[in-house]
């Protein structure tokens, strides 16, 4: 079924909207919990609220991705259940890993007040990967926002290990050096 | 959580405000592409090519400045004038003579025949290095991969029902020296994937063998991510062993049975071998213990002759 039938079955109030969801992404929006939390378990109350979400959301709310909208959903959902599962632990998992890559891209702290919201970090993050080639672009989204292995970056872009690895260190620098200029504190 | 990890966490979470363009171009897949050969020779051909329209260019510049100063006057002889562009580059402003006009583009007449080369395995006179540069990945038969250097690496012995998946020689974009070779086999749900590749002794965490607790996926539940702590993260994830350390008792404590929903329960594992000649020896797939071992011996075979 096309995304706009789906859509159009959200706001119809049919709840066949979520069994067709759950055919068309339910393995995407898996993926994208599995990559965060690594066990079936959470991954499957995760996407299970994802679809409870966008009932809840859709309307008002009218996608133009459907796929990408119920993404975000996942991985918020996600996070928010990797902090609550994890926030006494360390060291756990791939998610644990990434989050020490991106730990490079922290600008040095200054004073408390200048703390930069979410929000204004999010646009600046967003200005930056405008920046970047797209391949390097595209390999840190992977990486990041999708939590994926190396091993999968590779083979999704036909590249090699060390050239994903040189691409995401590169990036991480360049953010810091970008968040540093922009006077970023997080 | 430490304050460092939280503060990553932020930028993790600012991620999510990605432009929904951004996401979509990182969704696509990169097509496999054919063997689009880049090696030395093909370089080789650019760079004589190249050096080529140089002396013919050269030989040309000579031949006109002689009859030039048989006919011409010095002083209404050749009169360049180098000025700084705004990019600070040197440019030939100014030539007195029409026949000095040096043309840039390929002149048919001027490249010798041997290297005029046109059609599908050759370079086109209008063929940059830059796109041959593009090259990162070729698809590779069993037999190509086998004949690459890395391929001596690659198992001779392949367990009962295995068959051929794909292959694929990663080379580095500058040199064209082939840096990874992986080959997958498959039998139903069960694969096989090797990579070999060139690591040096610095770039490697070694396993600490005798702290089996490091690596042991017997000496802990599944989810993995709950039950192995933090400090032996990496080893356990990762484990890279020296080729003077495996054994098969040691494979068998990387492969372990899984009774998952919708799979196999054939062991599965992944490690990864390290030969002091600089090649890592990666396994990642499900198969018998023994017969990884049986696939193992034969990249040290390979060892003992060790390629260069």
């Amino acid at each position: 079924m096309k995304d706009s039938e789906i859509i159009e079955l959200y706001f119809q109030r049919d709840e066949r909207a979520i069994s067709e969801t759950q055919a068309s992404y339910g393995k995407y929006c898996y993926s994208i919990a599995y990559h965060i939390l690594h066990t079936n378990e959470d991954s499957d109350e995760c996407v299970n609220d994802t679809y409870l979400r966008a009932w809840n959301s859709i309307p008002p709310n009218r996608p133009n991705h459907l796929s990408l909208f119920l993404g975000a959903i996942t991985r918020n959902l996600s996070i928010d259940m990797w902090k609550r599962k994890n926030a006494s632990k360390r060291g756990n998992g791939e998610m644990s890993v990434a989050l020490d890559e991106l730990a490079e891209c922290i600008p040095d702290a200054r004073s408390m007040e200048d703390i930069v919201e979410t929000k204004e970090l999010s646009r600046l993050i967003n200005d930056f990967l405008h920046t970047l080639k797209e391949k390097d672009c595209n390999v840190f989204l992977r990486r990041y926002w999708y939590s994926e292995e190396y091993r999968e970056i590779a083979d999704r872009y036909q590249m090699n290990m060390n050239s994903v690895k040189t691409s995401l260190f590169r990036t991480r620098q360049r953010l810091k050096e970008f968040l540093e200029q922009e006077g970023v504190v997080i | 959580m430490s304050q460092k990890e939280e503060k990553a966490l932020r930028v993790f979470e600012a991620l999510n405000g990605v432009d929904e363009e951004l996401l979509l171009r990182s969704e696509k897949k990169a097509e496999k592409k054919p063997a689009k050969i880049f090696r030395f020779r093909t370089v080789g051909r650019v760079a004589a090519a190249c050096l080529g329209f140089l002396v013919a260019g050269g030989v040309f510049l000579a031949v006109q400045n002689s009859q030039m100063k048989s006919t011409t006057p010095m002083a209404e002889g050749i009169r360049f004038s180098a000025m700084e562009n705004q990019n600070g580059r040197a440019e030939i402003t100014e030539y007195d003579s029409a026949d000095m006009a040096v043309r840039l583009e390929t002149d048919e007449e001027a490249v010798p025949e041997g290297m005029k080369r046109d059609g599908a395995d050759g370079i086109t006179q209008n063929q940059t290095v830059e796109s041959c540069l593009e090259a990162e990945v070729m698809e590779l038969t069993p037999e190509q991969a086998k004949a690459e250097k890395l391929g001596a690496y690659l198992p001779e012995y392949l367990p009962a029902g295995y068959v051929f998946e794909d292959a694929r020689l990663y080379l580095d974009a500058v040199t064209g020296e082939s840096t990874e070779l992986y080959e997958c086999w498959s039998k139903g749900y069960d694969d096989i994937r090797i990579w070999v590749s060139r690591a040096s002794v610095d770039e490697i965490a070694f396993v600490d063998v005798k702290n089996t607790a490091s690596y042991d996926v017997y000496a802990y539940e599944i989810p993995y991510e709950d039950s192995v702590p933090g400090e032996y993260y990496e080893a356990f994830f990762h484990p890279v062993f020296r080729a003077s350390d495996m054994t098969r008792e040691l494979i068998g404590k990387r492969m372990k049975s899984v009774k998952d929903a919708g799979d196999t329960t054939t062991p599965r594992g992944n490690f990864a071998v390290w030969f002091e000649e600089g090649i890592l020896w990666e396994f990642n797939g499900s198969a018998d213990p023994r017969d990884v071992w049986a696939m193992l011996e034969s990249a040290c075979e390979a060892s003992k002759n060790h390629i260069e």
